[in-house]
């Protein structure tokens, strides 16, 4: 008698077990596939807001004006870059660069520093970009590569790499002007960290030629 | 559960592991540059032999101080020994105190004299490539940033003496009417140079052979300080904190003396106040000619310019009943996409600190801009309970987003001045906070000159990269200050102290001409407000013939004000010509833009090797100066490392961090698709699919029927 009850107890605990069971997967679920929604739209956002920007540049070289690749931006692309290196030959690692620096602007295409030089100017250019999306392909750049940046004019400029050096965040000197006509990249680092803190930064120098 | 808990965090600790090994590995590539400024606490030579990493204290100390108002002239001049019975390379630290720069050094290693030149950055950087091809790397890269005096020592003899002299102008620091300098003499315990990365990285023990002989009582050695005040004013409570001192008077003058074995446990730190009324007061100092003699070729323009310098202080707070001023205070905040994330939260918390500090008879608005200009109120309102609370609800609702339509918001802020014109008493100051994302800056700027009117244009640059020279340049041209605030922690300290020095103008509107009406020659061209919390010095270039008294003129609380100073009754200072020049060099730095770009660089390495100054086009050089008969074969040019004060710098380098470049998508991912895995292995084992289970699991159930 008393077996059989506890025997009924044990089966209709384990029936609310199971349905508990059964919450928790659909929960973890949920769980998983907002974390991996989130990832994916980072990198889904860097990836096609660049075919915006690609429009937005191509009007502008058209009519020579600012053009936002689309209506709420902040932003408005300043330059093409195109990497001439034996790891990044093929046109599909051509990158559309951004004014401004903000975490923003990062989101969608590498940005430029408004406080240095323009593209194609005399002085430091300087242009930043995030390690995992756009600034990744940094990581196959080599030194005597060229670097060739468009700008809205549609003039060509050319840069060879001449230095790759990691450097601590609090070295700002890396955005000082300088008197050659230089691009500077700046990306986070390690490539390989998951992490969205980082305390160094790569730097690509490359020098006007 | 059973099977997937240890599974789950099996991986979960696999996948933390990786996670943490990543975020440690950093570290170790990188020896951080800001913890050499910790360690260093007085001049000292580092140097390494067999293996270890050794540290030598000065015999002797001598220091020369000339003070002139808020400016301080200090000459070092320290001697060492070699003790050890080998040849050494070593590497003199000096910790400079915060807005000091370097402008000459001599040192003498045994017979070999090394005098330090200003040369034009591109020659200096030949010489640096010439160094790095002679494995002189370390020396090259790691001095580039804080305010640490270094310089490289290349083969001392043994039992050699070193004589490192250099000279250098720092700010006094002036807080609640006490000035107080300080020179450092504290030993620190331990000594551990980052900055030597790589090189000398497995150094664990460090011996310091003076202290060592010394041990059985305090370390001392031998010091003495003179030091010359003229705070243009009479000195009333002249103290040292730490050290018995002697002081003589002479009219203005002050000679202070220390002298004698003095414990090496404390810094040397001198306070005084002066004897200033309940006015704002005016002192003059001056100069003839340049501090640093040109080199022999252009000696024949020598001239006997007059530079001087007028201190204006605000009145001593026990004389002065805080007097109402009638402000009205006008926030702008950049809401464009630019500042979303970490920038707009900062900028919030700063708005709602301001807003805080406002008084009931203080009247404010909010004016928040994107694509669109939107505001608080229409008009200025008065600070009470009921708008505050408003005012608090408005910011927290604010979201960045959108464009940066900054023209419109500046209009709004500056232009309604024009319909107060009226109200003269009121102060209108206008808090800018943004991250100088624009465009169109040479506009803007031309916007601020032509609607300032009586307002005051105070920037604060918010973020990890502002556009800090947008910033700066508004806030000269709105005869405001720039404020830079970099971390979440930085809101507090740094706004309080914005709002705090700015809640007390004292002399506004200053202006400066000789009694025939003509202007001497002083940088920038508006000259800052007199605040109760920070006193300005005017520097200024006279021509000889030309000398005649001074009149300063300026507004107190809308009143007119002025005060004549007469040059004939100041006493002689020195530096005042490196002061001068540096403000201007400041002022050029300012004016740059990319039209002028070249032009006005060649005009700062003009000026920088003419008074012989760092700059952002000249830096400083050690060139060997033996006598041709030393029998030493190495002449000429010998490259012994750059020195780069900092302070004098900051003009021409970005502030604040490196952009931030990196977002955790990948984590996101990796973290969504091992959840999704483990979720999924967790549903296989609920409808009991996995291997193993049916065998393990189903047979009890017969038993159970």
């Amino acid at each position: 008698m008393l077996n059989l009850h506890s025997e009924q107890r044990f089966i209709a605990k384990g029936r609310r077990g199971k349905a508990l069971q059964w919450l928790a997967f659909v929960m973890l679920l949920l769980l998983a596939s907002m974390m991996m929604i989130k990832g994916g739209y980072m990198q889904a956002k860097a990836h096609f807001a660049q075919y915006l920007i690609e429009r937005a540049f191509n009007q502008t070289l058209a009519d020579n004006k600012p053009h936002k690749p689309w209506s709420w931006a902040d932003t408005y692309p300043v330059a093409k870059m195109r990497f001439m290196s034996a790891k990044l030959q093929s046109a599909k690692h051509d990158l559309y660069i951004l004014a401004g620096m903000s975490g923003r602007t990062l989101a969608f295409g590498p940005g430029l520093f408004l406080g240095g030089a323009d593209v194609g100017e005399q002085g430091n250019t300087i242009i930043a970009g995030h390690r995992d999306s756009h600034f990744l392909r940094l990581k196959y750049i080599q030194l005597g590569d060229v670097i060739e940046l468009q700008n809205t004019q549609g003039h060509l400029s050319q840069y060879k790499v001449t230095d790759l050096r990691v450097v601590h965040e609090s070295q700002v000197e890396e955005m000082a002007t300088t008197e050659d006509s230089r691009l500077t990249l700046i990306t986070c680092y390690p490539f390989d960290s998951l992490l969205a803190e980082a305390d160094l930064r790569y730097i690509v120098e490359a020098k006007s030629i | 559960m059973f099977a997937k808990g240890p599974l789950g965090l099996g991986l979960m600790g696999v996948w933390l592991l990786v996670v943490t090994n990543m975020s440690e590995s950093s570290p170790h590539s990188y020896a951080d540059a800001s913890r050499v400024s910790d360690e260093v606490t007085q001049g000292v030579v580092n140097y390494h032999i067999n293996g270890q990493q050794k540290q030598m204290l000065a015999l002797d100390t001598q220091v020369e101080m000339a003070v002139s108002g808020l400016i301080n002239r200090v000459t070092v001049k320290q001697i060492f020994n070699n003790i050890e019975q080998e040849w050494i390379n070593a590497k003199y630290v000096f910790p400079l105190p915060d807005n000091a720069g370097v402008d000459g050094m001599e040192l003498v290693i045994g017979e070999r004299v090394f005098k330090g030149v200003i040369k034009p950055k591109q020659q200096a950087k030949q010489a640096f490539e010439r160094a790095k091809q002679q494995g002189k790397q370390a020396s090259l890269v790691s001095q580039q940033r804080s305010n640490i005096f270094t310089t490289q020592l290349a083969n001392i003899g043994p039992q050699q003496q070193i004589v490192v002299e250099i000279t250098y102008l720092e700010t006094v620091s002036y807080q609640d009417g006490i000035f107080s300098l300080r020179f450092p003499l504290v030993v620190a315990p331990r000594y551990r140079p980052d900055f030597q990365r790589g090189e000398f990285a497995q150094a664990q023990q460090i011996v310091v052979p003076m202290l060592n002989q010394t041990q059985h009582q305090l370390p001392s050695h031998k010091v003495s300080l003179n030091i010359h005040i003229d705070s243009g004013f009479g000195l009333t409570q002249l103290s040292s904190l730490y050290h018995d001192i002697q002081q003589h008077n002479q009219g203005r003058l002050t000679h202070v003396v220390l002298q004698g074995k003095v414990p090496l446990d404390r810094d040397f730190v001198l306070q005084w106040q002066t004897d200033v009324g309940d006015e704002v007061a005016g002192a003059i100092f001056y100069q003839t000619g340049q501090t640093h003699l040109l080199s022999v070729e252009d000696n024949a323009e020598v001239s006997d310019d007059i530079y001087a310098m007028a201190l204006l202080l605000p009145p001593s707070l026990e004389h002065k009943s805080q007097h109402h001023i009638n402000r009205e205070l006008i926030f702008v905040i950049d809401t464009s996409g630019s500042m979303a994330g970490e920038s707009i939260k900062q900028a919030k918390r700063a708005l709602d600190l301001a807003l805080t500090t406002l008084k009931p008879m203080d009247s404010f608005n909010i004016i928040d801009f994107n694509s669109s200009v939107q505001s608080l109120f229409i008009q200025a309102q008065a600070a009470n309970a009921a708008n505050l609370v408003k005012a608090r609800r408005y910011v927290a609702a604010l979201d960045a987003d959108g464009g940066t339509e900054m023209a419109p918001a500046l209009d709004k802020a500056l232009g309604s001045t024009i319909n107060h014109v009226q109200q003269q008493s009121k102060l209108r100051q206008v808090i800018f906070l943004t991250d100088g994302a624009v465009s169109n800056e040479a506009q803007l700027f031309e916007q601020i000159a032509h609607q300032l009117q009586h307002s005051r244009l105070f920037t604060v640059g918010i973020g990890s990269a502002p556009n800090s020279h947008f910033m700066k340049r508004a806030a000269s041209i709105g005869r405001g200050t720039f404020t830079y605030i970099g971390k979440s922690a930085e809101v507090e300290q740094q706004m309080t102290q914005l709002i705090d020095k700015i809640s007390q103008p004292v002399l506004t509107d200053v202006e400066l001409y000789h009694l025939d009406g003509s202007i001497p020659e002083y940088w920038p061209a508006n000259i800052e407000d007199v605040y109760q919390r920070s006193p300005i010095a005017i520097s200024f270039k006279v021509p000889a013939e030309q000398l005649q008294p001074v009149i300063i003129s300026g507004k107190i609380n809308g009143q007119y004000w002025q005060t004549q100073l007469d040059l004939t009754t100041a006493d002689a200072a020195t530096g005042l010509d490196l002061v001068w020049a540096n403000a201007k060099i400041s002022a050029l730095e300012l004016s740059q833009d990319s039209a002028n770009r070249h032009r006005v660089e060649q005009q700062i390495a003009a000026l920088a090797l003419r008074y012989h100054l760092v700059s952002s086009a000249t830096s400083l050089l050690a060139v060997d100066v033996t006598p041709v008969n030393a029998h030493y074969g190495d002449k000429g040019e010998y490259q012994l490392g750059q020195l780069v004060p900092a302070g004098w710098q900051i003009n021409t380098i970005q502030q604040g961090f490196l952009p931030q470049t990196a977002t955790a998508s990948r984590l996101w991912l990796l973290a969504g698709l091992s959840l999704f895995a483990l979720t999924l292995l967790f549903g296989l084992w609920l409808k009991r699919m996995l291997p193993g289970q049916l065998l393990i699991i189903q047979p009890p159930e017969p038993d159970n029927a």
